[in-house]
């Protein structure tokens, strides 16, 4: 499974670019958080706030395993804004998977 | 129930195999895929399921001092194709049969609801609500008929006798079945039997004409029983399932989305009207009138009178064309109902609002829209009664139809007024609160339609601004809020906010002008919030509050320092 963390002014284009990939599935959460940008103050009108998390867009993708890695670089290539906050992707193993509506069970499932 | 309480089937071996089986062949559709219409489809599910029953129980031995008994919805002669048939076995202390009640469910493969006798059953009623309305349907299918003269006589007898001490209980237990259930008439996905204006509503009105609490049901509410059953007998058929919650996925195997809603629309509000009118004449007095201020002249033509707002004697209804909005903010300020009579005689009498609008009936629809909880109910009543498509006849077009977007809890129209009524509480976040409540009113008249409703909403937006008699500068911000009702979602979602062209786009959208973008902020807000559970997220309103922040002081000329 690839899981992303990602801008949510990209999940358009990621979904896109997942699309040209033939992965036509995708889990989207809408969550909160920070990296390395961590909370940051900023001031408005002399008043300063804080802002400690930030607005992401969580994507899931469940994939084979050949196809796990071009995902990921699908995505790491069109959410990087080369701005600190881009967010992060990764990769982990399934045990199985079944489709609820045939009981299809692993790549079939997919 | 008292009693012996439920009694679970035997299994060895399913004997409902064969039930079941002519039940499929009921359901199964003819050659040339002509299929049974509900009604006639529901009576002979009746027939079928008391013929099967009836021959199970006597073969079991269910004969004198014994009945098996429907109650429920085959009580009532409504069964729907997967609804489980509830049944109650009464004894007069004879058990029937070799191998008594146990042998009777293990012949008929259904639990019984209970096995009691008819002293039982009605002790039972008297403590259990649900249990002396289920009695009231009550129906012999096999066994002892004088037995269940007796059970159907006591329990009813009971019931009236009872009635007028229960309507606390009765009311609250309603009104929180309505509470989680909601309205028919207006969710998207409405629970047909549990809703507001559903079939327990109608199972409840007739409990109140039996104990005469409530006037013989109207033909406008006959004709929503139908409407009601013949829908619940197609989601059955469809589903594949006992399921009485429409979904959305439905809609469109079922009928054209927008006319079934709008039947339903019709019919849900037909029985809630006449449940509510049901249960306000079964509230004893002083518990409608202790919390709430006294009798009051509420000025102008408007009185509260009985707990309900309504007309002063000397009211001019023939020559005052804004009592009726006068009326209606009185009793949404007030949260109190709107007197039936007053409705039928500004229906009747009173004269149409000319364009534009005087000050006053402005004044009066914005005291109206601002009322907060109570705008929804008044609304729904002014629609009712044909008063509410007489002041914005745009209102038609969006009454029942179907919302084009996901996580919609409403219709359009009920959303419409869900939103206004949580702009009500953002109002004093705004400058001009009265532009942020029209705005919520009419943003979504474009929807329904083959065009941009945003462009649509936008035309018909200054067409209901100028016939209310807005200033000119008004309409046109009315006009531009609509247009770009979605502009700041949109752009927090899909542009960057750290590029200053994300700022300059959204600028240039609304030509600079900070009211505009104080009260689409403010509007996004009620919109979310308006459409359903949980669409409004500290998600959300933090990646809006970013772009709106960002966008503030650029319109002011000041900038965003960040360190």
């Amino acid at each position: 499974m690839v899981t992303a963390i990602i801008k949510p002014f990209v999940l358009e284009d990621v979904k896109g670019a997942l699309e040209q990939l033939g992965v036509l599935g995708m889990t989207v959460s809408e969550v909160q958080g920070y990296g390395r940008q961590k909370g940051h103050t900023e001031v408005y009108r002399g008043a300063e706030y804080s802002v400690d998390f930030v607005p992401k867009v969580r994507v899931e993708v469940v994939t084979d395993d050949p196809t796990a890695e071009k995902v990921l670089d699908a995505i790491a290539e069109t959410a990087r804004t080369g701005k600190i906050g881009d967010g992060k992707v990764w990769v982990t193993p399934i045990e199985t998977v079944v489709r609820v509506r045939t009981g299809e069970r692993g790549t079939d499932a997919l | 129930m008292a009693g012996a309480g439920p009694v679970p089937p035997t299994p060895p071996d399913d004997p409902a195999t064969d039930l079941l089986r002519a039940r499929a062949a009921l359901l199964a559709p003819a050659p040339g895929g002509r299929r049974l219409a509900p009604a006639a489809l529901r009576a002979a599910l009746v027939d079928l399921h008391d013929l099967w029953l009836a021959t199970r129980a006597t073969a079991a031995g269910v004969e004198r001092g014994s009945a098996l008994v429907a109650i429920g919805s085959l009580g009532r002669r409504e069964l729907a194709p997967y609804s489980v048939p509830d049944l109650l076995l009464v004894h007069d202390g004879t058990l029937p049969g070799p191998h008594g009640i146990h042998g009777v469910a293990a012949a008929l493969g259904t639990p019984l609801r209970a096995v009691c006798t008819v002293g039982e059953a009605v002790e039972a009623s008297l403590v259990d609500l649900p249990t002396a309305l289920d009695l009231l349907d009550a129906r012999l299918v096999a066994g002892d008929a004088e037995l269940v003269d007796r059970l159907v006589g006591t329990a009813r007898r009971a019931w009236r006798a009872g009635a007028a001490t229960r309507a606390v209980d009765l009311v609250e237990a309603t009104h929180a079945r309505w509470r989680r259930a909601g309205d028919v008439a207006h969710r998207v996905e409405p629970d047909l039997v549990a809703g507001r204006g559903g079939l327990r509503d109608l199972t409840l009105l007739d409990a109140l004409a039996t104990a005469g609490a409530a006037d013989r049901v109207p033909p406008e509410v006959r004709a929503a029983r139908g409407v009601l059953l013949d829908l619940r007998t197609d989601l059955h058929r469809h589903a594949g399932r006992a399921r009485d919650v429409l979904r959305v996925e439905d809609l469109p195997d079922l009928a054209a989305p927008h006319d079934l809603l709008r039947a339903l629309g019709g019919a849900g509000r037909a029985v809630a009207a006449t449940t509510g009118s049901a249960l306000r004449a079964l509230r004893p007095p002083s518990r409608d009138t202790a919390p709430g201020p006294p009798p009051a002249d509420l000025g102008l033509g408007v009185v509260v009178h009985a707990g309900e707002v309504t007309l002063a004697r000397r009211a001019s209804v023939a020559r005052d064309p804004v009592l009726v909005l006068r009326l209606a903010a009185a009793a949404a300020r007030t949260g109190r109902p709107m007197a039936p009579s007053a409705l039928r005689r500004l229906a009747d009498a009173a004269p149409e609002l000319r364009a534009p609008w005087p000050d006053a009936a402005r004044t009066a629809l914005l005291a109206l829209l601002g009322a907060g909880d109570g705008l929804v109910e008044v609304v729904e009543a002014l629609d009712r009664a044909g008063l509410w498509g007489r002041l914005l006849p745009e209102w038609g077009a969006v009454r029942d139809l179907p919302p084009g977007r996901p996580r919609h809890v409403w219709t359009v129209g009920r959303h419409l007024l869900e939103v206004t009524r949580r702009a009500a509480a953002l109002a004093d976040r705004v400058a001009r609160p009265d532009l942020l409540l029209l705005t919520a009113l009419v943003h979504g008249l474009g929807q329904g339609r083959d065009e941009d409703p945003a462009v649509v909403g936008a035309t018909l937006a200054g067409q209901v601004g100028r016939r209310l008699g807005l200033a000119a500068d008004d309409v046109g911000v009315l006009t531009a809020a609509v247009r770009h009702q979605d502009l700041l979602l949109r752009t927090a979602h899909r542009g960057d906010p750290e590029e200053p062209g994300t700022v300059r786009r959204v600028l240039a959208a609304l030509d600079g002008d900070p009211l505009l973008l104080e009260l689409l902020h403010a509007l996004a807000e009620a919109e979310a919030r308006g459409t359903g559970p949980g669409v409004w997220t500290p998600w959300r309103a933090r990646l809006l509050g970013d772009l709106v922040a960002r966008c503030r002081p650029a319109v002011r000329g000041g900038a965003v320092t960040r360190r």
